[in-house]
């Protein structure tokens, strides 16, 4: 596709915003990334309060270690870790940002030219080979149906 | 399951090696990550998305030795994620 690597569902069975945030972790210096949802309003909070955590952890890392080079790359990757941009504004010329949660329909209207592409909804193989058609060569697909948690208990 | 598509144009060999922990790995149990200072891509093992502390700690020894061959080839390394003007992570819906 493109000359494109494309991962399916890495995360295991039930991948959740947790891996999703953990796999962006490995991918967000490679340059943009695009994450397409069916619902990007309600994913974007979600992926960021994971994000966040994620950035603790590095901080955490970052205090219990006595290696000067690993402080250094942790103190830099954390600082660009919280400067990170998220949005679900599109198309990306007019809404500059590191991180898109659009819909597909957003994503077939004006394709991404990122180097990383999330696919966390449905979408037909001809509806991705339009997504895909502008990513840079040697780019990363993702495809991953994430696990809704209920955000209430059920009732007792 | 994991890479399921690895295009020969990349003139990427096989079988790929683990950048968190060295090992071999087969398509099945690898991830796509960071890419290297020479622009190749690196890989790991799938399982370390399992261990955070791992995860963190392997990719940032990666970008240390990463920017250490920047370095030694006498360039900055670019920060793709540095924006001027950007002075925290916030959420633009």
């Amino acid at each position: 596709m493109h000359g494109l690597i494309v991962e399916d569902n890495s995360f295991g069975h039930n991948p959740s915003t947790k891996d999703l945030a953990r796999h962006l972790y490995t991918r967000v210096g490679c340059g943009q990334v695009v994450i397409a949802a069916d619902t990007p309003i309600t994913l974007l909070p979600t992926l960021r309060k994971q994000w966040f955590k994620l950035v603790r952890k590095l901080q955490k890392e970052r205090a219990s270690t006595l290696n000067g080079t690993l402080i250094y790359e942790f103190s830099q990757t954390a600082a660009r870790m919280q400067m990170l941009r998220f949005t679900t504004k599109w198309p990306e010329d007019e809404h500059p940002a590191n991180v898109y949660v659009v819909s597909v329909e957003h994503l077939l209207h004006w394709a991404p030219e990122c180097r990383t592409l999330y696919v966390t909804c449905s979408v037909e193989i001809e509806e991705l080979d339009l997504i895909t058609a502008l990513m840079t060569r040697g780019g990363l697909i993702v495809l991953c149906r994430l696990t809704k948690h209920p955000t209430s208990k059920p009732p007792s | 399951m994991a890479i399921i598509d690895l295009p020969a144009e990349l003139h990427i060999s096989l079988p790929l090696a683990c950048s968190v922990c060295g090992v071999a790995l087969p398509l099945d149990k690898a991830t796509a990550g960071l890419v290297t200072a020479d622009g190749q891509q690196a890989f790991a093992c799938v399982s370390h998305f399992l261990e955070v502390e791992l995860l963190v700690r392997g990719w940032a020894t990666f970008i240390a030795e990463e920017r250490r061959h920047y370095l030694e080839q006498g360039k900055e390394p670019e920060d793709l994620l540095y924006r001027q003007g950007v002075e925290d992570a916030w959420l633009d819906c």
